[in-house]
């Protein structure tokens, strides 16, 4: 039982990982005075204690971390918004000053690129051609 | 008439006078049991627990098992019984002797013990693995479930000549557990 614990324990032999089951099983080794089988359900016990202790504790942490990055994705939305409205109007004067600049001086670039975002997906770049010389 | 009689007396005499050997053999078999017998053995009376080799008490287990021996010279549990005592009397060579005579005639728990011996190379045993995996399977195959369980740790570990197999191994473990919690 011992053995079977422990392959249950380590998820070996095709076997699912289980410690409930491992737990039963060195319980029934010990309940028949075997040794190995004290001092296994002590150790699982003690790493199952620790294992939902930490669990406990990092449950608090973790709703936290998750209001905050919730909150960040808030904030960093309405900046990508502000940033994007921006960009639009910093495109339509970079556009107008490049197609400015190109009948000055035809080596200018004569595309724009604005960095937009829309809502919390990954950044998109949305390559804004600038307009053909006039 | 009085042939009859006495014909039917002497069968009544013998009868009785075998009912006495048989609850003498009975009674010393239970003696050596009680001394020796091992938790490791499914063969054992369903009302004897059994006693760890530790807690033998050598003197008086050789002595009941040796008048157990005596009525009931070819009884392969007493033969085991018998080793398991003077194992724990620390007479290898003995409980070897012993433990052969069982396992010769099939005894489960006697071949589980005997393949300890080899794979520690006790009691002028040859210290052999592969032998000492050969006796375990023998046991295994009878159902002994502390063979099943030894045979699992073989095949984990791939001793014994065995390939290193951890399915076979937890297929042993699993059958070894149900055998067991059935006995339990």
């Amino acid at each position: 039982m011992n053995n079977l614990g422990m392959f249950y324990a380590l998820g070996r032999g095709g076997l699912a990982r289980n410690e409930e089951e491992a737990e039963r099983l060195f319980r029934l080794a010990a309940a028949k005075g075997n040794l190995t089988g004290r001092s296994r359900l002590a150790a699982l016990r003690d790493k199952l204690a620790t294992q939902r202790g930490a669990a406990a504790a990092a449950e608090p942490a973790a709703v936290a971390e998750a209001r905050k990055r919730e909150e960040a994705r808030k904030t960093a939305l309405l900046d990508k918004r502000a940033e994007f409205r921006q960009a639009m109007e910093n495109g339509k004067t970079e556009r107008n000053g490049a197609a400015a600049a190109s009948r000055i001086d035809p080596t200018v670039s004569q595309s724009v690129t604005v960095r937009a975002h829309r809502h919390a997906e990954p950044a998109v770049e949305i390559l804004l051609e600038a307009p053909p010389p006039e | 008439m009085r042939r009859i009689t006495f014909s039917l007396a002497a069968s009544a005499a013998f009868a009785a006078a075998s009912a006495a050997a048989d609850d003498r053999s009975a009674t010393l078999a239970r003696a050596c049991d009680l001394a020796a017998a091992s938790m490791d053995d499914t063969a054992r009376p369903a009302d004897i627990a059994g006693v760890a080799l530790s807690k033998i008490d050598a003197n008086t287990a050789i002595a009941a098992c040796d008048a157990a021996i005596a009525a009931e010279p070819k009884n392969p549990r007493l033969l085991f019984q018998m080793a398991r005592a003077s194992f724990a009397a620390k007479d290898y060579d003995k409980a070897r002797e012993f433990y052969e005579r069982a396992a010769s005639r099939g005894y489960a728990a006697a071949q589980l013990y005997l393949a300890d011996l080899h794979e520690r190379g006790l009691g002028g045993a040859p210290k052999d693995d592969i032998e000492a995996a050969r006796l375990t399977k023998l046991a295994a195959d009878q159902g002994n479930p502390a063979a099943q369980n030894h045979l699992g740790t073989l095949y984990a570990l791939g001793r014994g000549g065995l390939p290193r197999d951890d399915r076979e191994a937890a297929r042993l473990f699993k059958l070894a557990a149900d055998g067991v919690t059935l006995r339990l």
